[in-house]
């Protein structure tokens, strides 16, 4: 079966419209926005996550940490969501909506765990904050394993292969939590020193 | 469950990271891989297999290498999580004695910074479950084995939201103070279980009032579902407490009115064998228990119920429709589980034992899977042999408790220093005592041996002791009283 396709690994991290997209890239983002992404892994996904929330303009490090965490779960949810409605699609086989629902489970699961890291920056708690954001990115490679094994227990064409939609899903939830995570690391430090 | 916070003075940040990652890993995996752990800690200079080693040593992790190499948070690492975030809240600065044991939850007295005394309840769901037989993990068949720390996180959280939104709305409830992972934190209530009351001087009142509380929480949408004296708390005053709200249902639950009659005939039951209640409107035509005669006893379908009100608090809260399916899911998977385990094929002494369970998930399900109360400690009739009341002192030290009286607790404690945060403890001599590295896995399974072996004690001596019955025996329901209140004392020595 095959999952619907949408746009580019950025415009899923950023969950919106591309008309939408293009009107907030015109923004000029603030000079912390830029210093803090350049700390990160992914500088153009950075700014875009953190521009797209207006908030960004005015916040301090601890509050950019806060925008990139809300970034990741919001596009952990809207996968979890996705995930979701194609399990209850008409099309999608009987055998393969469990499949689905689990997967949906582990990325809202991710959602939660985002949510818990959140809570945790708000009470500068960064190692648990730390923590929780890993953890958000490692649960959806549990999705993976799950139609590795199906695929293993299955033969033929009918085989059900990790689809490529899920591995970009995936790859922007992965890439959105490592902002999160490096933007956290800064946290960290500065509290060290 | 002894709980022993000395340790918290000597983990450092790296320990609670990797103890995070642990619970963390548990979202999906019963043994959480080393491997794993070790990407969701991501200590800044590795050493995440030391600190396992560590948090081993301390018994806040249990190692499983059967399949691979694995670890799991015991109750205490879970303990430790929370205790260690309401303390960085300022919520509390130090733990006392245990002042409570039931069937899943221990209490504890915890004072604040200011000497205030306050009670924290750990959630401990499935401490007592069988577990001879397990459900197998698999996602794609729909079943799921229910993770012990989400389902005691689960329990932590309605009863956190219950209390609030009942304290909101008035009723004589615990003050709710704050709620972490499986860790309630609430007011300590002054007084005593009503079930070790021998005698009170307003008995008609206290009797007023509860049926009161009946149909007020009626009015609000809610059945208690296990409104008992052991459930009620009554000070010097005679003021009323409810401290313990595990069954509430909604009034449009389709047997809220079984429910609701239920838990009036319970209390009538009570007031009428305890304290003799001989007014009008507890008068009953011999042999009969209904309201055909027209005496006054509420009526479900006469409450004026405004519904709604209280189930916005709720949703308001966190604790929502998800979290309680998610609850009953458990309820059916426990049971479930009990009554397949006469299925199973270990050998001739588990079978024995297996045959033991299952007379205990009969005696369960009879009690319509209600939680077991609570046991509170202090007794107004300490002095008095061979009550019940002294029978849970000796096994629960509700005479230390006597000696000590509330706001004394700080007093005795040993100062810890933790991240800048002071967390005392009572000094029970336990820094001489060494660590034990035994297989914790055969620990589970003499447990669950020991377990077994205590419910058919119970059972032997519920059967064995008349009168000890009949003075429990004040509600239908509550008919198997001794041998729950000897699961509980013996609970409170393990």
């Amino acid at each position: 079966f095959r999952l619907p396709d949408s746009p580019s690994t950025l415009a899923l991290a950023l969950a919106a419209e591309p008309e939408q997209q293009n009107a907030k890239q015109h923004r000029q983002p603030a000079l912390l926005v830029q210093s803090t992404c350049n700390s990160t892994s992914f500088y153009d996904l950075c700014i875009a996550a953190l521009a797209a929330d207006p908030a960004s303009s005015t916040a301090d490090v601890p509050g950019l940490g806060a925008i990139a965490v809300s970034a990741a779960a919001n596009n952990a949810s809207g996968t979890a969501a996705f995930l979701g409605n194609a399990s209850d699609a008409a099309a999608t086989p009987q055998a393969d909506r469990a499949l689905l629902r689990a997967c949906a489970g582990k990325y809202a699961a991710a959602r939660d765990a985002l949510v818990q890291a959140r809570a945790s920056l708000a009470e500068q708690a960064y190692d648990y904050a730390f923590v929780h954001v890993s953890a958000a990115g490692e649960y959806p490679a549990v999705c993976r394993t799950l139609f590795r094994r199906r695929q293993q227990q299955q033969r033929g064409a009918s085989r059900s292969a990790y689809p490529a939609e899920l591995a970009k899903r995936e790859e922007a939830l992965r890439r959105l939590c490592t902002i999160a995570l490096d933007i956290i690391s800064l946290l960290q430090n500065q509290e060290t020193y | 469950m002894k709980l022993d916070v000395n340790a918290l003075r000597y983990l450092a940040k790296d320990d609670f990271r990797v103890l995070t990652a642990v619970e963390m890993g548990m979202r999906n995996h019963e043994i959480v891989p080393a491997e794993l752990v070790d990407r969701i800690a991501r200590l800044k200079h590795g050493g995440t297999y030391k600190v396992l080693r560590n948090l081993l040593k301390n018994k806040l992790v249990h190692h499983d290498a059967t399949k691979y190499d694995g670890y799991r948070l015991t109750y205490l690492g879970y303990d430790f999580l929370a205790i260690k975030t309401l303390v960085n809240r300022g919520v509390f600065a130090s733990v006392g004695r245990q002042i409570g044991v039931g069937k899943e939850s221990d209490i504890f007295e915890v004072a604040t910074e200011d000497g205030t005394v306050l009670a924290m309840k750990l959630h401990r769901l499935g401490r007592t479950s069988f577990r001879a037989v397990k459900s197998k993990r698999d996602y794609l068949r729909h079943r799921r084995s229910f993770n012990w720390l989400y389902l005691s996180r689960l329990a932590a959280l309605k009863e956190f939201a219950f209390m609030k939104a009942l304290g909101d709305h008035g009723f004589p409830v615990p003050a709710a103070v704050d709620c972490n992972r499986h860790c309630v934190i609430m007011s300590l209530v002054q007084g005593y279980p009503l079930v070790q009351v021998k005698e009170l001087q307003n008995p008609d009142d206290v009797f007023d009032t509860i049926l009161g509380l009946i149909v007020r929480l009626a009015e609000h949408g809610l059945i208690h579902c296990d409104f008992n004296e052991f459930n009620i708390m009554i000070d010097d005053d005679e003021k009323i407490t409810v401290i313990d709200f595990p069954q509430m249902v909604s009034v449009s639950h389709r047997n809220a009115q079984m429910f609701f009659d239920r838990d009036i005939e319970c209390i009538y039951k009570f007031f009428n064998k305890r304290f003799n209640l001989t007014s009008e409107k507890n008068e009953e035509q011999a042999g009969s228990e209904s309201d055909d005669e027209g005496n006054s006893r509420p009526s479900f379908l006469s409450v004026k119920k405004t519904a709604g009100s209280l189930d916005k608090e709720l949703a308001a809260s966190g604790y929502t429709r998800k979290e309680q399916v998610e609850m009953d899911k458990y309820i059916e998977e426990d049971a479930e589980r009990h009554d397949s385990s006469s299925d199973d094929d270990d050998d001739d002494d588990d079978n024995d034992k297996v045959g033991d369970a299952v007379s205990l998930v009969s005696l369960k399900i009879d009690q319509d899977d209600s939680a077991e109360p609570d046991c509170n400690l202090a007794s107004r009739d300490s002095d008095v042999p061979g009550t019940f009341s002294e029978e849970n002192e000796t096994s629960c030290s509700s005479e230390k408790r006597l000696e000590s009286p509330s706001g004394d607790n700080g007093e005795a404690m040993k100062p810890l220093e933790s991240e800048g945060k002071t967390l005392s403890q009572k000094d029970d001599n336990n820094d001489d005592d060494s660590s034990e590295d035994a297989d914790e896995e055969e620990e589970d399974a003499e447990l669950t041996k020991q377990l077994n072996k205590q419910r058919k004690k119970a059972i032997a001596a519920a059967s064995g002791r008349r009168r000890p019955v009949s003075s429990r025996n004040a509600c239908k329901d509550k008919g198997k009283g001794t041998m729950n209140s000897k699961i509980q004392r013996q609970a409170c020595q393990w």
